[in-house]
């Protein structure tokens, strides 16, 4: 499983909190495509070893 | 009239005004000439050469961030400066970082400045800084750097929830 870092604990935010907290932080989505080719990366690593 | 009234004063004004003038023009100038370096540097990665097109503009980056008299314009949500420098702190399109000098310059300017939420919310520069939190490739102090970002800038949005309950 995934280093997730620092998880942004978003429980018991009210409407408003949370919709800044997405539009700044993001949905967590946004460099999900460099996340994959890293791990992919990483799993090539792993088979030449 | 008032020029003669009061010479020093008037001269005063209008040196801000064209300091402030020259300022704008200088940020908007190096904010063209980053994104340029962006691009150019994913075109080099692409071609198998080195992507020093960035790196070559970093100085004069960091020397703006850092310049604390033009903080409120480095800051200003409408210049969105810090815009381009999210661009420069994302990753290339093979995936892989910016070069390490740009990581370390950028994330020690970012932790000296006072970053309010407009600023966070006109540059997008959370979305990157929560990338390095999540991303095995930075070194663990641009990692510590990041969490911390993190923390700073979301703590007033989540203080007023807590401030709401009460």
């Amino acid at each position: 499983p995934r280093d997730k870092g620092v998880s942004l604990d978003t429980t018991g935010l009210d409407k408003d909190a949370l919709e800044d907290m997405q539009a700044i932080f993001g949905n967590g989505e946004e460099y999900d495509w460099a996340l994959q080719l890293e791990e992919e990366e990483q799993e090539r690593e792993r088979d030449e070893q | 009239d008032a020029a003669v009234k009061n010479p020093v004063k008037r001269r005063r004004k209008k040196d801000e005004i064209d300091l402030e003038e020259e300022i704008d023009e200088q940020m908007a100038d190096l904010k063209m000439a980053m994104e340029k370096a962006c691009v150019a540097d994913n075109e080099a990665r692409e071609q198998g050469q080195p992507a020093v097109n960035k790196l070559k503009l970093l100085p004069k980056v960091t020397a703006l961030l850092n310049r604390t008299a033009i903080q409120d314009s480095v800051l200003d949500p409408e210049t969105n400066f810090l815009q381009s420098v999210k661009y420069f702190l994302e990753p290339l399109n093979d995936g892989s970082l910016p070069a390490y000098n740009i990581q370390r310059d950028i994330f020690a300017a970012l932790a000296r400045l006072p970053i309010n939420k407009e600023t966070l919310l006109s540059s997008g520069i959370g979305k990157v800084i929560l990338f390095y939190t999540r991303s095995k490739r930075p070194e663990p102090h641009i990692k510590r750097t990041a969490e911390r970002l993190l923390g700073e800038w979301s703590r007033p949005i989540l203080k007023r929830t807590d401030d709401y309950k009460k």
